[in-house]
């Protein structure tokens, strides 16, 4: 076999290869793995590459061919690529991960561990996802969050035709729908770093379902972030709330996972006031949609609602503070030709005596938030809500120098 | 140049040098973790694995992944995720990076701010490997003495295939001299798995002083410093000649038949260093395109000439105006294809337009562009 696959042409037996996963192999493997069993084989068939299984399938071309056994048994690579670069595989990683190491393909791409109820995929931190102050902003942090999200839907099978979907709920033109994101930071990475995030879902409720997540420093393993969401099934026609059918509950609880990123008493469950023109500290009109604001449903990203709600931030805060924690009520959805206003309360500070500089206390991890505000995000023309937002702040560590 | 056996470079992280340089001082935590010494860093790229797997100096002091203490295979895991790697020769860097959802646009492609950030990237990433600033500056050592900082005078971006989320690709960069002003960087984007090349870009830069913000020669020791790192013989993201990345923008007449007037930098426009991003830029040219050849078409080429900088509370006019080209080989030319007949070609396929971004009050011009569009392919 190897002295077969030297004689193949890298790049041939590539693309013939990932051709051959495509086909059968992708949906006999994902079976095999016990995975939602009739799993909508479109999917898996037209972007190979959006099943992490699939994609670590791919050979590097850089790779010495004639070295690596390139055995292929339903799609997946033998561990004999792993010895070549002297790593075992270790840990509780199912059979679909291989620890690969093999490819940098795989890196990139996440992991399913802990008996495959938790998607875990790193990251790193890029140049331009750095906020003026020289860290990763909140809208980096939750752009992450929300691709270990797809990430994982996509490949566990959660959301058989891409749009947030499981085949049922398909059937039945049902979506899920977050309402209600919820974030705390104790960290904020720089760039260069390397995160790791780990996401699963568990029930909300009788018929909703939360996902949580972790983000730790890679290195450290230290946990930096903690989030959590809500979402509900909505009839995507008639976006009315449903109440989840039996077949969408059985396809969804094999993946459920008792667990919760925040603890309990932490998480903040206290509703959100409704701004007003009146109640308001500050209001920052005009706020226009982008053309690159669109995600790929030609709705407004999710994320960008923080951009906007941040603008009418007083500066002062944006540079002297950090955010500890961030909730966000999601009401409306917004399509590009809405302007939007941007309100936020005015400043309650959280009665607490410490001082910034002073403190003893400067190098706990512990530090409570000493700012809160209140955030509403409307349509200019009619006043419709899209967003509520309650956000916590911390001052600014002044950086010791050793 | 010291022939090194080591494999473990990692400047990026923990800010360790390559291993010749001695023991690794500790640092406590891992916060200040970009803080290089530029002017001790040699590149020691005869060292580095053609296979572009760089095992790194891991925080804990030992050197080399595989002999360090700890955690043996995320080590290596996390380094491979994130370094790019110099060439042998230390004339270019490579780096990998996988596309994101949310870097996905209404195509369901990486949209072109994507690539133009993750051009970027690279290109810091690639500036700090060899030992420039990390302050997103990409000083050298003289030129920091003199306030001397590098700005974006041109750019020029060609995609012939947008990459689709979770594809990886792989940006290959360099710089060289560009006669007695400025410098250039080049880029060539290749499609990871298939190896094909997706798309090119290259850029020319010029010297500020970064309290005055006027331009200045580059003199000799800076380019002495900065060229250490350029290929010997001239090597063009565009070799060919007459390609259209050296064509002149017009000004665009006024009035401009598509426009977009009022737009605001946003804070997360702003980089590191408290400016309007480059790529925002891009962003604010496309929002005067007209929706219907958004539609219909996808974006081939952009060249941008960037004039004046744009201040935080700046407001910004994009004008658009269709540019009728003269002679249609001219933009397949720059493509890369061998010439169908020109005059045959369907002239819909392409579209060509010029662009103008100036502040709203005003009237000075921000910057000016060229866009060429080229008809969707039918999926």
């Amino acid at each position: 076999m190897a002295s077969m696959a030297a004689r193949i042409n890298p790049t041939q037996y590539l693309s013939r290869h990932i051709f051959n996963a495509e086909k059968s192999d992708g949906v006999d493997m994902v079976t095999q793995m016990g995975f939602y069993p009739s799993m909508d084989r479109a999917m898996v068939t037209s972007k190979h590459r959006r099943f992490p299984v699939m994609a670590s399938s791919s050979v590097n071309p850089r790779s010495h061919v004639e070295t690596i056994n390139g055995k292929k048994i339903n799609g997946i690579h033998v561990e004999e690529a792993d010895s070549l670069l002297g790593n075992k595989s270790i840990g509780t990683e199912l059979v679909i991960d291989r620890g690969s190491d093999a490819s940098l393909h795989s890196c990139l791409h996440g992991k399913f561990v802990e008996d495959r109820f938790v998607y875990r995929q790193t990251f790193v931190i890029r140049s331009y996802e750095i906020g003026p102050d020289k860290t990763a902003t909140m809208e980096t942090l939750m752009n992450l969050l929300q691709e270990t999200a797809l990430n994982h839907v996509t490949g566990s099978g959660l959301a058989g035709n891409g749009f947030g979907a499981t085949r049922e709920m398909s059937l039945r033109k049902l979506i899920w729908v977050v309402t209600r994101v919820h974030i705390q930071v104790e960290r904020y990475s720089c760039w260069g770093d390397v995160v790791e995030i780990d996401t699963w879902v568990d029930a909300a409720g009788k018929n909703g379902m939360r996902r949580d997540w972790i983000i730790r420093d890679y290195h450290t393993q230290e946990i930096i972030t903690r989030a959590t969401s809500t979402w509900v099934i909505m009839n995507r026609e008639t976006r009315r709330l449903s109440k989840i059918p039996d077949q969408v509950r059985q396809e969804v609880e094999p993946f459920y996972l008792n667990r919760a990123a925040i603890a309990t008493e932490k998480i903040d469950k206290e509703k959100i006031d409704k701004l007003t023109d009146g109640t308001a500290g500050r209001i920052r009109s005009g706020l226009a949609p982008r053309w690159s604001d669109m995600d790929a449903n030609q709705h407004v990203n999710n994320v960008k609602y923080i951009g906007w709600i941040l603008e009418s931030v007083p500066l002062k805060v944006l540079e002297e503070y950090d955010m500890t924690s961030m909730t966000l009520e999601f009401r409306r959805e917004c399509r590009q030709s809405n302007l939007l206003e941007s309100l936020t309360s005015t400043t309650a500070s959280l009665a607490h005596e410490h001082h910034c500089n002073n403190s003893n206390d400067n190098n706990s991890i512990n530090r409570r938030p000493d700012l809160q505000y209140t955030h509403l995000l409307r349509m200019q023309a009619d006043k419709a809500e899209i967003v509520r937002a309650r956000t916590e702040w911390r001052g600014k560590q002044k950086h010791i120098l050793h | 140049m010291m022939k090194l056996s080591c494999n473990a470079v990692d400047q990026i992280h923990g800010g360790a040098q390559c291993c010749f340089l001695g023991p690794q001082k500790r640092r406590p935590g891992y916060a200040p973790r970009r803080k290089v010494a530029p002017a001790s860093v040699v590149p020691c790229a005869s060292s580095l694995k053609k296979k572009g797997i760089v095992a790194v100096v891991s925080d804990r002091g030992a050197v080399g992944a595989e002999n360090g203490p700890g955690r043996v295979e995320p080590m290596s895991l996390a380094d491979r995720l994130r370094q790019g790697s110099l060439a042998e020769d230390g004339k270019s860097y490579k780096e990998c990076f996988i596309v994101r959802s949310y870097e996905v646009g209404m195509n369901k492609t990486a949209t072109v701010e994507t690539i133009a950030n993750l051009l970027q990237e690279v290109g810091c990433n690639h500036a700090q490997v060899v030992g420039f600033s990390t302050d997103g500056f990409a000083t050298t050592t003289t030129m920091r003495k003199l306030h001397l900082i590098w700005v974006t005078a041109r750019m020029h971006i060609e995609i012939y295939k947008y990459p689709a989320w979770s594809d990886v690709v792989e940006i290959e960069t360099w710089c060289q001299g560009e006669g007695r002003i400025g410098t250039r960087r080049d880029w060539i984007i290749k499609d990871y798995a298939t190896g094909k090349v997706i798309g090119r870009a290259t850029s020319k830069w010029v010297m500020m002083n970064q309290d005055t913000r006027r331009l200045q020669k580059v003199t000799d020791d800076v380019r002495e410093e900065h060229l250490v790192f350029a290929p010997r013989e001239l090597r063009l993201a565009f070799p060919e000649p007459n390609n259209s990345s050296l064509k002149k923008i017009a000004k665009l007449e006024d009035p401009a038949e598509y426009s977009r007037l009022g737009l605001v930098p946003r804070r997360a426009d702003l980089d590191m260093n408290q400016h309007v991003n480059n790529v925002t830029y891009i962003g604010w040219v496309l929002e005067s395109m007209p929706q219907e050849v958004i539609d219909s078409h996808e974006l081939q080429t952009i060249t941008l000439d960037y004039r004046r900088e744009c201040q935080q509370d700046d407001i910004v006019d994009s004008l658009t105006n269709v540019e009728h080209v003269e002679n249609a080989e001219a933009i397949l030319g720059s493509k890369g294809t061998n010439g169908s007949p020109a005059a045959s070609e369907n002239r819909n396929d392409y579209r060509q337009f010029l662009h103008l971004l100036r502040i709203s009050g005003d009237g000075s011009e921000i910057n000016r562009g060229r866009t060429v569009w080229r008809k969707k392919p039918a999926r």
